[in-house]
């Protein structure tokens, strides 16, 4: 495992963050913090949801401010009181959530981003300032598409060059390779080696131990709010690392993948697709004749880049999009022509890719959530009236079966934690007892713990015999989870890899293409 | 139809597309903001008012376009206090804002100009620009025209290039599109919706005060008749751009030249149908022809 670190981090403190406090009603979110951020640094700030990275780092960046403590600059204390001051101070951030306007071209999304830095430069100079740090960074940006038309890396890349233009100090990225593929996410390591190098104090937020470890010259570790220890990743290892995120629920990790699954492989697939095509609205075609069949007990995972065709063929078999050629089977029954309905009386369970969107009604309690599908069916309905008592009893048990953290089966599902609400999606699904059960990045954005739950739940599933579809885009999460791996690269299968002999760089290559041909 | 009575058609439609204009243009650069004015129509009546009001005080129609201007600001800003200040949904805040106007220019006309005969206001004359007025049919309708159809026109590249070429255009869409982004990148968002819905108010201010003052002459009860909703769709039809915006009102302006002498032509059919007509093309052309494009994402939306 090769390092892209710079290196020695050297000198005195760039930043730092003295006893930073921030409370809010009922969370104390940050609880007395130090850090400090060394010049030529990579610094991971290293967590699970909700232990109070993005709180300070939004202190830091002058978002929120603290209720106590300080921040000083190269030794004189600062007050940060908003995006504005903090660019001044040579801070920047990029962020989760991308801040550019899609309809506008990358150019004049950065004429903004300086604008808003007050820094403005004429239109004209633009292109060329574009160029000039696209080339020093190997970015690889064009300075006249609409950010809208780019690819999720070429969106992040937008956002990296937009906080690079204003010549920071410090560079702050909150979950840079959340939404990237194996090989983009290491093209991005290799960028942030480069800035690190070029004299900048990069505070990377993760909660991916391999990326911290491969990248991070020290690592900062938050629980619940606290520092619990900052220490040199040289001197670190994963199983470390792990302990201090987690606690004492570091036990959690299962013992990698169960005894295979006793594999019948004279009985006919619970699921088969045969030779699925689904045209592309303007472009290539999203799926291009893919088969392959899916036994009882046994989880079969697809690999690929976003946008491989994965979440498509999920979709397809879900009833969520209409193929235009080919077949689905299950239990050896054509789907054809069936509603998502019937699909689910079939047995298919399906947890959507965009749980806030495809999965959950945030404004409707968790109760009401849980007894969507069950409406028709009369479990939750009585001659069209919901039956109130019913749903309740229904949403307690499943909320102590799935240990949904939630202060009641009333409460909205909008202010649910990430991994509670797929928590929700999953109880939902599941509580039908699936035969097939189809899932589209059922982890993305989860923490440790919470993931580990979800992986759990599934393994239990496939020892019941249901047939599970997994697709996404973490290749360790497929390799600790499934029986076999399907790698998917522009909308066909390019290869099939039994997990017990598959590594995960050996997948990435199929996935980028590199053996496709 | 021979060629004077075409070029007379165009001088009508042009001199009906200035007030039209002036409220579209100013209603362009709110929405890109993300604040829809529904009360465009009511902005232009006050201005329609308040611009004959002070004509008459103040024997000046110059002036009389600065009280225009100060009406449809007044009105916007109460728009922004019950919009960006109190949240208020922007839909209803603008529905009650054009009854109240109606309202309010009403009983003005009655209690400060009494009758509607007794409140005329000299008209602005026309500007001949020599030579080019003289071009063939479409020359009198170009460069013979008051001053303000002159700026109503101007004003479209203007807007355009504030749109798309200056800093302010670009953190406008931006707010409009993505407020919480732009924010993040340091822009006043409540600042920018401000400064966006008080310059549609005294645009629409100002075609209202085209309408009366450069026009008519006078203040008649709701004197604008639903030119501030056509004014609106126009900003849709146009897809929130200046050029978009002008084609819509250029194809409205024409059709209604085209009744209104048609009326005068005395046709065989009743004023009712003709006077339907430029809606009737209006929607047909632009709903059958027009290219969609999407509106900003946050329009409507309170931040």
């Amino acid at each position: 495992m090769s390092r892209v670190g710079s290196g020695r981090p050297h000198g005195p403190a760039l930043i730092a963050l003295e006893g930073v406090t921030k409370a809010y009603p009922g969370v104390l979110a940050c609880d007395s913090v130090d850090l400090d951020l060394r010049a030529g640094e990579v610094h991971a700030l290293l967590g699970e949801n909700g232990a109070g990275k993005s709180t300070l780092v939004g202190l830091l960046f002058g978002l929120q401010q603290p209720d106590s403590g300080r921040i000083r600059v190269e030794g004189a204390e600062v007050r940060v009181r908003g995006p504005r001051d903090a660019a001044a101070l040579g801070i920047g951030f990029v962020q989760q959530h991308f801040s550019s306007i899609p309809t506008l071209t990358v150019g004049e999304n950065l004429a903004l981003a300086l604008q808003g830095a007050g820094r403005p430069i004429p239109r004209r100079t633009v292109p060329a300032r574009i160029q000039e740090l696209s080339a020093r960074y190997g970015l690889g940006v064009e300075p006249h598409r609409p950010v809208g038309q780019l690819s999720v890396s070429g969106q992040q890349r937008v956002e990296l060059l937009k906080a690079l233009a204003v010549e920071p100090r410090v560079l702050i990225l909150d979950e840079p390779s959340s939404l990237l593929g194996p090989q983009e996410a290491e093209e991005l390591l290799e960028i942030l080696g480069r800035m690190a190098g070029d004299g900048l104090a990069i505070l990377l937020i993760s909660h991916k131990l391999e990326e911290v470890l491969r990248v991070s010259d020290r690592v900062t570790v938050l629980r619940r709010g606290r520092k619990v220890a900052t220490v040199e990743t040289a001197s670190t290892s994963e199983h470390e690392l792990g302990r201090l995120m987690v606690g004492d629920l570091a036990t959690v990790q299962e013992a990698g993948r169960p005894a295979a699954a006793a594999s019948p492989s004279d009985a006919p697939p619970r699921l088969s697709i045969e030779d699925l095509t689904v045209a592309g609205d303007r472009k290539a075609d999203v799926l291009r004749g893919v088969s392959l069949s899916v036994s009882a007990g046994e989880i079969v995972g697809l690999a690929g880049l976003e946008g491989s065709g994965q979440v498509e063929l999920i979709e397809v078999v879900a009833g969520v999009r209409t193929a235009t050629s080919g077949r689905v089977l299950s239990g050896g029954v054509p789907m054809a022509g069936r509603s998502i309905r019937e699909r689910q009386q079939a047995g298919i369970a399906h947890i959507p890719a965009d749980r806030r969107n495809d999965g959950l009604v945030g404004g409707l309690s968790v109760s009401e959530n849980l007894s969507l599908t069950e409406l028709g069916g009369g479990k939750c309905t009585h001659f069209g009236l919901l039956r109130k008592r019913e749903m309740t009893r229904r949403a307690q048990e499943l909320i102590a079966r799935y240990d949904i953290r939630v202060g009641g089966p009333a409460a909205l599902v909008s202010t649910l934690s990430g991994g509670n609400q797929q928590k929700v999606v999953l109880a939902r699904e599941l509580s039908r007892d699936p035969e097939v059960i189809l899932c589209a990045y059922p982890t993305w954005g989860l923490d440790f713990a919470a993931t580990s739950a979800v992986h759990a739940e599934l393994r239990r599933r496939r020892a019941e015999g249901a047939a599970v579809l997994v697709a996404s885009v973490d290749l360790d999460e497929l390799l600790a989870i499934c029986d076999r791996i399907l790698v998917m690269q522009g909308g066909r299968i390019v290869g099939e890899v039994s997990s017990s002999n598959a590594t995960a760089e050996g997948i990435g290559r199929l996935m980028g293409g590199v053996e496709a041909a | 139809m021979t060629s004077s009575s075409i070029s007379l058609l165009l001088v009508a439609a042009i001199s009906l597309a200035a007030p039209l204009l002036y409220a579209a243009l100013g209603e362009t650069i709110s929405e890109n903001a993300g604040v829809i004015n529904i009360q465009l129509e009511g902005m232009m009546l006050v201005g329609a008012f308040t611009g004959v009001y002070g004509a008459h005080v103040f024997h000046s129609t110059w002036l009389g376009f600065l009280c225009a201007v100060a009406g449809g600001v007044a009105l916007a800003a109460v728009h922004g206090v019950a919009c960006l200040v109190f949240r208020a949904n922007q839909i209803v805040s603008g529905v009650v804002l054009n009854i109240l106007a109606l309202g309010a220019t009403s009983y003005g006309l009655v209690v400060l100009l009494g009758s509607s005969a007794g409140n005329s206001v000299p008209t602005l004359a026309r500007v001949r620009i020599p030579l080019l007025s003289s071009i063939p049919v479409i020359g009198p309708a170009l460069f013979d025209q008051n001053v303000m159809v002159y700026v109503a026109f101007l004003l479209v590249p203007v807007v355009w290039w504030v749109l798309r070429r200056t800093g302010f255009g670009l953190a406008l869409q931006a707010v409009g599109e993505r407020p919480q982004a732009a924010s993040s990148l340091g822009v006043a968002v409540a600042r920018m919706r401000w400064l966006a819905l008080l310059i549609c108010g005294a645009l629409a201010g100002l075609g209202g005060g085209q309408l009366t003052l450069a026009g008519l002459g006078a203040f008649t009860q709701n004197v604008t008749a639903g030119r501030g909703f056509i004014a609106l769709a126009a900003v849709v039809f146009g897809g929130w751009r200046p050029w978009g915006v002008l084609g819509a009102i250029l194809l409205f302006s024409t059709a209604d030249a085209f009744q209104i002498r048609a009326q005068a032509f005395g046709a065989h059919i009743p004023y009712q149908f003709l006077a339907m007509l430029p809606y009737l093309v209006t929607i047909l052309a632009l709903a059958v022809l027009v290219r969609r494009r999407r509106a900003p994402s946050a329009l409507g939306v309170n931040v």
